[in-house]
C-alpha cells in the first residue's frame, strides 16, 4: 500500500478556495440568502393588504400542527415517497438499456427521452388532462372495449395524480441512474455469475451497490421534486388530492399570507433535506475508514519479490 | 473418453465472421494447458465458452462426460480469472473471497475458515477487512486467484491473468502459479499471446491462428518441432529463407537459396511437399559463427554474411545480418568477438536444424 494515499490533500485546499469564490457569491445572492429569507419570514406577522405586520409572532410556525397542515404533509409525503419507487423502478431498465446499446442506438434513444421535454411542463400536463378526460380518447377507447366501467373516471383521482407525477418525474431518475450504469463495470456480473450467483443474486449483490449513487441521487431528485409539486395535484387531481406545494401557493397568492407560506416552504424544505441527511450518513457508513490502512501490516517488497 | 475436458468442434461466429472456426480439442485432469496466440485469434472466447459466458453455435463441451454446453455459467463447475481482476469494488477482499460460498450457501463459519484458509495460500494473510482500490496489481491478482479457486473448481479458467503486471512482478507471479498448481487438485487452463508464459507454465500448449488450432503439444514439441512455419515464427523466434527448388534424398534433401546456393537439410518426417513454393527455417540460436580453429566433425552447411545492425541487449548482442539479400538475426554471446556493423561473417548452420514448411501461409506477426 502507497502510504501516500493516507496523507491529507488540505494542504493544497486553501487556492481552491478563491477559485470558488464567484460562484460562491453567486450562489449566496440567489440561492441562499433568500432560503434564510424564508426561514426569517416565517417568524413575521401578516398585516391585512398581503404585507409584513410589524412585530414577531410564532403563529405561523404553531399553525403547522393544525388542521388541514398534519394530513397535506402525510399525503405529501407518501406520494413523493411512491412515486419515487415507481420512478426507481421504471428508470432502472431504461437506463440498463441506455447503457447496454451500441453508443449510436443509445444516443437515439436518449434523444427520444429528453424530445417531449422541450415541450412546456404546463401543455404536457393539459395534455394527460385532455387524454385522460372522460370524454377524451383513451376513456372512449377503453370503454369500447369494455376494459373500464361506464362510469370510472381515469381523472381527478390519487391514482391519476401518481401517474402524472411518475412522468413529470422519470428524466429525473434516468439520467442518474443512466450515468451510473453506464460507468458500471459490467464484467463485474459476468464474474459474479462465474463465481456461481444466479442472476438475481448477481443484480441485488453487484449491480445495484454498483450503482448506488446513481440511486441516491435519482431518489433524491424525484423525492425533492414531488415534494413541491402543486400544478399536477391541482390540474389532475381530485378535491382528495391536494398536496403541500399547493397550499403554499394558495397562502402565497390567495389568503396573501406570506408568513403562513414561508413557515410552510421552510418546514417542506426540512422535511427534504431529511432523505439527503440519512443518505449521506448511509455513505458515510459504507465507506471505508482510512484508519484500516493503518491498522494491517503493509505489504512488504519480501511479500513481492521473495529473496 | 477418460479425456477430461473435451471440447468437440466448437463454432462461434460473430457478425459473420468465425471466431472460433470449428475447435477441438482434449485436455487431461491436472493438466496446465495453455491456449497461446496472437490478439484475435479466438482464445479468449473459446474461454468464454467452457466458463458458460459465452454459447457456441455449434459443438459440445464436456466435462468428465457431461455435456456442458447449454449450462449456465453458474452452474459450471468452473472458475474464471479474469483479465482485469474484475473484483467486487464495493466488497472487501475477505468477502470478494467468499462471495462464491456466500452465492453456495455455505454456512457463516465454514465460510470465513474456507475464506482465511485461501488468504493463506496466496500469502495475503490479514489483508481481509482492505478493498481492491487499496491493492497493488499483484495483490489484486492474487485475490483474484482466491477468489476463482474457493469453489474448488474442476477447472480454472485464467484469461490473460498476468497481462497487466510489470516484467519483474509477471515473472515471479509466473513461478507462484506453478507452486500454486501443485498445491491445489485443479486444472488449470490458461489464455496468453505471450509465448513465454505458455512455454514456462505448461504442460501442453494449443497455439491458435484465426479460429484455428495450429498445433497441439508440449512446449518442446512445439518449439523444436513447429508443424506449420506459423507456429514456427510464433514460438520463439526464427530465420525464414525461400526454397526455389527442393531434390529430395536419403538422408537429406538439397534445397537452392537464391542469392546464398544449396544447402543440405534433413528430410523432414512428414511430407510437406506438395509443388508449392517452399521455405526453410532456422532458429537464431542455431546459426553460428564458422571457427576456423576447428573443422567441423559432421556436414554443416555454410554461407557468408555482412553485419547491417548490432543490437545491444546485456545478456547478448542481437545482429540483424545480411546474407545474400535475405535479413537475418543472429545472437552473438558476449564471449565472442564483438561484431561490428559492416563486418564480414561466415555463418554455418547443422542440416537438422533447418524445417522446411510450404511458404503458403505467411508468417504470423512476431509478439513485441
Amino acid at each position: 500500500m502507497n502510504p501516500a494515499v493516507a496523507v491529507s490533500p488540505s494542504r493544497s485546499r486553501l487556492p481552491e478556495w478563491w477559485l470558488t469564490l464567484p460562484s460562491l457569491l453567486w450562489l449566496g445572492a440567489f440561492f441562499a440568502i433568500p432560503l434564510v429569507l424564508i426561514v426569517v419570514l416565517s417568524f413575521k406577522t401578516a398585516d391585512l393588504r398581503g404585507g409584513l405586520g410589524p412585530g414577531w409572532s410564532l403563529d405561523a410556525v404553531r399553525n403547522l400542527t393544525e388542521a388541514p397542515y398534519p394530513e397535506l404533509a402525510w399525503r405529501t409525503f407518501r406520494v413523493s415517497a411512491l412515486s419515487t419507487v415507481y420512478c426507481l423502478c421504471l428508470a432502472l431498465p431504461v437506463a440498463w438499456c441506455l447503457a447496454r446499446a451500441t453508443p449510436r442506438i443509445g444516443q437515439l434513444l436518449l434523444l427520444l427521452i429528453v424530445v417531449p421535454f422541450f415541450t412546456n411542463f404546463l401543455i404536457r400536463v393539459f395534455a394527460w388532462k385532455s387524454l385522460l378526460h372522460p370524454e377524451g380518447p383513451l376513456s372512449a377507447w377503453l370503454r369500447n372495449w369494455h376494459l373500464i366501467g361506464a362510469d370510472t373516471q381515469l381523472l381527478n383521482n390519487s391514482g391519476s395524480v401518481m401517474l402524472v407525477m411518475v412522468y413529470t418525474n422519470l428524466p429525473f431518475a434516468i439520467f442518474p441512474l443512466y450515468a451510473a450504469t453506464q460507468k458500471f463495470d459490467f464484467t463485474l456480473l459476468e464474474a459474479a455469475r462465474d463465481l456461481g450467483a444466479s442472476p438475481t443474486r448477481a443484480f441485488f449483490r453487484i449491480f445495484l451497490p454498483g450503482i448506488r449513487q446513481g440511486l441516491l441521487s435519482a431518489a433524491f431528485m424525484v423525492f425533492v421534486c414531488t415534494m413541491g409539486q402543486y400544478v399536477v395535484p391541482q390540474v389532475i387531481g381530485g378535491t382528495g388530492d391536494e398536496m403541500l406545494g399547493a397550499k403554499i401557493a394558495q397562502r402565497a397568492l390567495n389568503d396573501r399570507n406570506l408568513p403562513q407560506a414561508c413557515a410552510l416552504a421552510a418546514a417542506l424544505m426540512l422535511a427534504g433535506l431529511l432523505p439527503w441527511l440519512v443518505a449521506k450518513l448511509w455513505q458515510l457508513s459504507r465507506r471505508p475508514r482510512i484508519s484500516t490502512v493503518s491498522t494491517v501490516a503493509p505489504s512488504t517488497p519480501a511479500n513481492v519479490y521473495p529473496a | 473418453m477418460d479425456d477430461f475436458l473435451i471440447l468437440d468442434s466448437v463454432f462461434r461466429h460473430y457478425g459473420g465472421r468465425a471466431v472460433v472456426d470449428g475447435i477441438s480439442l482434449q485436455i487431461q485432469r491436472g493438466e496446465v494447458f495453455s491456449l497461446l496466440g496472437p490478439s484475435g485469434c479466438g482464445k479468449t472466447t473459446l474461454l468464454r465458452m467452457i466458463a458458460g459466458l459465452d454459447l457456441p453455435d455449434s459443438g459440445r463441451i464436456l466435462l468428465q462426460g457431461k455435456d456442458l454446453t447449454r449450462t449456465p455459467a453458474h452452474r459450471r463447475p468452473v472458475n474464471t480469472v479474469f483479465q482485469n481482476y474484475a473484483l467486487f469494488p464495493h466488497l472487501t477482499v475477505a468477502e470478494n473471497i467468499g462471495f462464491g460460498l456466500e452465492a453456495a450457501k455455505r454456512d457463516k463459519s465454514g465460510i470465513a475458515r474456507e475464506v482465511t484458509r485461501m488468504l493463506e495460500l496466496v500469502r495475503l494473510t490479514g489483508y481481509g477487512k482492505k478493498r481492491p482500490s487499496q491493492l497493488s496489481g499483484g495483490e489484486k491478482q492474487r485475490v483474484a486467484i482466491a477468489r476463482a479457486l474457493v469453489n474448488q473448481p474442476q477447472v480454472l479458467l485464467l484469461d490473460e491473468p498476468l497481462a497487466a503486471l510489470d516484467l519483474k512482478l509477471r515473472q515471479h507471479l509466473l513461478l507462484e502459479l506453478r507452486a500454486l498448481h501443485a498445491q491445489v487438485d485443479t486444472t488449470f487452463i490458461y489464455v496468453t499471446h505471450d509465448q513465454g508464459e505458455a512455454m514456462s507454465l505448461s504442460h501442453r500448449i494449443a497455439v491458435l491462428h484465426s479460429g484455428k488450432v495450429e498445433q497441439v503439444g508440449t512446449p518442446r514439441e512445439i518449439y523444436e518441432h513447429p508443424r506449420t512455419s506459423r507456429v514456427a515464427a510464433f514460438i520463439g523466434d526464427t530465420n525464414f529463407l525461400p526454397v526455389t527448388k527442393a531434390v529430395p534424398g536419403q538422408e537429406f534433401w538439397t534445397v537452392q537459396v537464391p542469392g546464398l546456393g544449396a544447402f543440405q537439410i534433413s528430410s523432414p518426417i512428414t511430407n510437406p511437399i506438395s509443388g508449392k513454393p517452399l521455405k526453410i527455417s532456422i532458429r537464431p540460436e542455431n546459426l553460428r559463427l564458422w571457427c576456423e580453429m576447428k573443422p567441423p566433425a559432421k556436414l554443416l552447411n555454410s554461407f557468408p554474411a555482412t553485419v547491417a545492425e548490432t543490437v545491444y541487449f546485456g545478456t547478448h548482442t542481437l545482429c540483424l545480418i545480411d546474407a545474400g539479400g535475405h535479413r537475418l538475426t543472429l545472437p552473438f554471446p558476449l564471449d565472442a568477438p564483438p561484431a561490428r556493423k559492416g563486418d564480414s561473417l561466415q555463418l554455418v548452420f547443422d542440416p537438422a536444424d533447418a524445417l522446411i514448411f510450404e511458404s503458403g501461409d505467411p508468417p504470423a506477426p512476431a509478439p513485441v
